[in-house]
């Protein structure tokens, strides 16, 4: 399943964002060096890094609206975080399909409605096995 | 040049520094995330004489942020020598 997609050009698979990349930095006989940085044998440099990536883009897919902000010279919502790698926009956001219409169902109303899909499960789970609560005479 | 945590005493060794930088990435169908290219957004060249850097630069031994840069560490010695040449001279 797609996570992102472009607006513009419908692109769903390369993206672009501004990650902090996390440097050593030491002086050697007065010279500046510059590494990545390493906890014993575990370089942090690079797991800060992918971790933060993965943070992003998982903000931005789970708080769906709350990453777009509204530019009213473009007319349009834009994505703060994340822009198209193919066309530059940054009318990137989560595709349509997966943005939840919340409807207003009171919990009976939902229960009624899910009742047969429950007994479907109660049947798959206990067979014929069903216990008979009430019989005719 | 030479840095100096006020904190725990670390001198030269062991300081974090943020950079941001641009990447490129490829959402895969499975939502696994390939990270492609990477490109920096800042030099720490220019950080660092735009004094920027004092405010970012962590220990990594403490972590704490009050660190000392001192980009030429005879500056000072030889500005004392030559007030003491001076005042000798007067």
């Amino acid at each position: 399943m797609n996570k992102l997609i472009c607006n513009s050009c419908f692109n769903f698979e390369f993206f672009e964002t501004n990650i902090e990349y996390l440097r050593e930095i030491k002086v050697k006989d007065g010279s500046l060096v510059i590494n990545d940085t390493h906890f014993e044998d575990w370089n942090y440099t690079d797991t800060h890094f992918r971790d933060s990536l993965e943070d992003i883009v998982s903000y931005v897919v789970k708080s769906e609206m709350d990453a777009l902000s509204w530019n009213s010279e473009k007319e349009c919502h834009e994505n703060s975080y994340i822009k198209c790698a193919k066309c530059g926009s940054s009318q990137v956001s989560i595709p349509s399909y997966m943005i939840k219409k919340k409807k207003h169902q009171s919990l009976e109303a939902e229960l009624k409605e899910n009742h047969q899909e429950y007994n479907n499960l109660r049947r798959k789970r206990n067979g014929n096995t069903l216990p008979v609560l009430w019989e005719p005479k | 040049m030479e840095i100096r945590c006020q904190s725990c005493g670390n001198q030269n060794s062991g300081f974090l520094l943020p950079l941001w930088s641009k990447t490129t990435f490829k959402l895969d169908h499975g939502g696994e995330i390939k990270i492609l290219h990477l490109s920096p957004l800042e030099s720490l060249e220019d950080k660092l004489t735009d004094n920027k850097i004092k405010k970012e630069i962590t220990c990594k031994e403490c972590g704490n942020c009050d660190v000392e840069i001192v980009l030429n560490e005879f500056e000072k010695s030889s500005s004392i020598s030559s007030e003491r040449q001076a005042f000798e001279g007067l």
